[in-house]
């Protein structure tokens, strides 16, 4: 489903600076993965998660080295990959359904169709009630599923999350991990989950990537078959995971 | 509250405005005491009793003028302005040509202009236009350059096309700062009508104040004035109401 092979990326100088050769994102990245496999990437901040998901989703190219998802090259146009960014998804502008319907809006469908898809995921995850307010009159979980709800109506394969969960509070964000755990069993999703939270990761991904410090490479990928199973934050097995994460990116000791 | 009914709330902020201003006005003309200002009351009346006769055509022929400048430079400055502000390969290139004209004092160019458009309407609206024209572009320009990347990215991976991310990205997040820029280009658009209604008109309320004051008209001349108050009020009010119709989310 991915492969990534000795990727590379570089920002090519902003300014005309003869001592900026521009900043080296990512150097030498490698990752697989197969269908319905859920992904999670952890890192330092700064060490080109984001970029990575931004080259799996097509929006960014790579300066070097090989990626392909489903044995073709990534493009933003595909259906069948989506992404959630981690603040600036939904528009203030637009109300919950138009959010929402959005992706199907831009694929040309009608009105009646875009709800005729929209209005069952908005009622399974629990916002048919808000369809008509605006993001701003909602809690940061309800608008992470306002996300969630955006990328499912045109049926990706592949779902790619950007630290969806980052500015929510410890509560919601285990609800939100169990509801991505339902979404991608419910929808046979492969999923790339991009985190900062050493908990999340292991809880979530039943591979981890571990990245270093910019330019990022994936430096140790960890397979963590128990992940997302009941009770599973409260076994010996998770700690350990977890404690493995932390001597990796040299936090804690 | 003010949810409840805007429209009243409005009325009642109006309301008390005029009202300071009439007050302030009235304690100046007691303590002036000369014809040249008269008091709020005498020009109130002045406009009332000349309203149908003169002072609505003056108006409905200022208010075209204004209107259909600012509409015109609306029209032309919006969509190249979020253009630019999204495609820096051409505004390398526009934004010096920008710079240099900006400050330029365009009024100077009222005779050259006259003398290539004649006298009558189109030179007028042509001046105002162009002097609100690069207010209204450069803070487009700016509103659309300041579209977080993210959320063009958030449209390109769900497919969008350039037209449509304009449309569902751009647009809808440089609309606030747009009206702003037509609030301030109204001030502008006003002031610069007053100028070009002085030469060569005999129509419009800048002609029509320049008029009474040539004759000594007071009175006329500042019913001339709160015909060009009241000109601007409108505008601003359909501003609003246009604010408050696309820019709901604003206010939440
Ligand atoms: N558009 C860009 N131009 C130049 N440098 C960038 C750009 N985007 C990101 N970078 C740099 O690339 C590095 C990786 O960024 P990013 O992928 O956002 O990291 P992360 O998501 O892991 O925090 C950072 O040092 C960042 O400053
Ligand atoms: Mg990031």
């Amino acid at each position: 489903m991915i492969f990534v092979e000795d990727l590379a990326l570089t920002y090519e100088q902003q300014n005309n600076n003869i001592y900026d050769n521009g900043v080296k994102a990512l150097a030498n990245v490698n990752l697989k993965a197969r269908r319905g496999e859920r992904v999670s990437i952890i890192g330092p901040s700064g060490c080109g998660k984001s970029s990575l998901l931004f080259i799996l989703a097509g929006l960014i190219r790579p300066s070097s080295g090989n990626v392909l998802i489903d044995s073709c090259e990534p493009d933003s146009r595909r259906t069948d990959t989506a992404l959630i960014l981690q603040d600036y998804g939904l528009f203030p502008w637009k109300t919950v359904v138009e959010n929402a319907s959005l992706g199907l809006e831009i694929r040309g469908l009608g009105k009646r169709e875009q709800s005729d898809i929209v209005i069952p995921i908005l009622e399974k995850l629990g916002l048919s009630e808000f369809s008509t307010a605006y993001p701003a009159q909602l809690s940061g979980g309800q608008r992470q599923r306002v996300a969630i709800a955006r990328s499912l109506a045109f049926k990706p394969s592949l779902l790619l999350m950007d630290e969806p969960l980052s500015s929510l509070d410890a509560l919601t964000r285990e609800t939100l991990q169990q509801f991505i755990l339902e979404i991608w069993r419910e929808h046979n999703l492969t999923l790339v989950l991009v985190t900062h939270s050493i908990e999340e990761a292991v809880f979530l991904g039943s591979t981890i990537a571990v990245m270093s410090e910019r330019p990022g490479t994936i430096i140790e990928t960890i397979v963590n078959p128990l992940a997302g199973t009941p009770g599973y934050r409260q076994r010996p097995e998770f700690h350990k995971v977890c404690s493995r994460l932390r001597s990796l990116l040299g936090v804690g000791n | 509250m003010s949810r409840k009914n805007p429209l009243l709330k409005k009325s009642v902020d109006v309301f008390i405005a005029t009202t300071v201003i009439m007050a302030f006005w009235y304690f100046l003309a007691i303590y002036v005491k000369n014809n040249m200002l008269p008091t709020p009351w005498a020009a109130m009346r002045e406009f009332m009793s000349i309203f149908r006769s003169t002072i609505l055509q003056h108006f409905y022929i200022s208010g075209l003028r204004v209107v259909v400048s600012l509409l015109a430079s609306t029209v032309i400055a919006v969509p190249l302005g979020l253009f630019l502000g999204r495609e820096d390969k051409y505004d390398r290139y526009v934004s010096p040509v920008i710079y240099l004209l900006y400050p330029i004092p365009k009024i100077v160019f009222l005779p050259i202009v006259f003398l290539l458009f004649g006298l009558g309407n189109f030179p007028k609206i042509f001046m105002i236009g162009l002097i609100v024209f690069f207010q209204i572009l450069v803070t487009t320009r700016d509103a659309s350059k300041g579209v977080p990347v993210q959320n063009i990215y958030s449209m390109l991976s769900l497919g969008a096309s350039r037209f449509q991310i304009y449309r569902h990205a751009v647009w809808p997040a440089c609309l606030p700062k747009i009206l702003t820029s037509l609030r301030i280009s109204l001030g502008t658009a006003i002031a610069v009508l007053f100028f070009v209604e002085s030469f060569a008109t005999s129509e419009g309320l800048g002609y029509f104040i320049m008029d009474s004051w040539s004759t000594a008209s007071y009175s006329q001349m500042f019913a001339g004035i709160m015909g060009m108050s009241f000109l601007g009020l409108i505008l601003y009010i359909v501003l609003d109401i246009i604010e408050s119709r696309w820019c709901k989310w604003q206010y939440l």
